[in-house]
């Protein structure tokens, strides 16, 4: 097979990013940021699985077809999402009444 | 009350459950540099390596289940919780445990996969020009890693500097 081989070194700096991107993650929640806590942490956590998925499932340097694929079902996943949310917002004016902490134990 | 239930998990065991889920990413990655330069001991080390930081990460969720089983938060007959809406507690972790029991389940077939893995690089079946069954692991663990870098955020962080501790 001739595949792309990638080398130790770039596995140990993804691995070291993820490391730093998880404490990061877990001091930025500890700080109220009001809806940005949400925000910053899906934000984060999307870029976490990205790396893994371009570098340590070799998306990077797949057929792009593979690449396709990958980002088809995302943006499957997002449709999903968005009419999910499209609900919510059809509620009504205070359609965030429900959404926010800690503001309705 | 979603929020307040959130803030009942552990957040450490969950944090240290993300790295250890990262650290077997990184090793089942490096099991599969090793087997495409034929490095069959490296290989077979590297498989175990990520097998045992898999079984880690479900001893630490098998002690977090405990837990919450002790403090009767597990949804039911006996859930019970301090505040002024139970049954939003209760929805909580009625997806706190369908979530993270899947994915536990799917951890479990995954270590299931690596000891077939094991096996095969220990009866030589892999070589630089045929290894694909590793790298199909590969895909595997590595996927169920990424839904773990996303349940974690979303179950243990949620409101946690506004309430939280």
């Amino acid at each position: 097979m001739s595949e792309k081989i990638v080398s130790m070194q770039t596995y140990a700096i993804i691995f070291a990013t993820l490391v730093v991107f998880t404490v990061i993650t877990y001091r930025v929640s500890l700080i109220d940021l009001g809806v940005l806590n949400f925000v910053v942490a899906l934000t984060i956590a999307a870029i976490k699985a990205s790396l893994v998925a371009l570098f340590f499932m070799h998306a990077r340097w797949s057929p792009r077809v593979t690449q396709l694929v990958i980002a088809s079902s995302l943006f499957w996943l997002f449709i999903l999402l968005s009419l999910t949310l499209a609900d919510y917002i059809a509620r009504g004016p205070n359609w965030t009444h429900g959404l926010r902490y800690p503001a309705n134990p | 009350m979603f929020a307040v239930a959130s803030n009942e998990l552990d957040l450490t065991l969950g944090f240290i459950n993300t790295l250890v889920l990262i650290c077997s990413s990184f090793t089942m990655a490096t099991a599969v540099y090793n087997a495409q330069h034929g490095n069959r001991k490296w290989l077979i080390f590297f498989l175990c390596a990520t097998v045992v930081l898999g079984m880690v990460f479900l001893g630490i969720k098998a002690v977090e289940y405990a837990q919450k089983f002790e403090h009767h938060l597990v949804p039911g007959a006996h859930f019970s919780i301090e505040g002024t809406d139970p049954n939003k507690a209760q929805m909580f972790f009625s997806l706190y445990f369908a979530m993270t029991g899947l994915h536990a389940l799917h951890m479990i077939i995954g270590a299931g996969m690596m000891i077939v893995l094991i096996a095969m690089a220990w009866r030589n079946r892999f070589s630089p020009e045929y290894h694909t069954p590793v790298e199909l692991g590969g895909l595997y663990w590595h996927f169920v890693d990424i839904i773990w870098i996303f349940l974690f955020p979303l179950l243990y962080l949620l409101g946690r500097s506004t309430i939280g501790h």
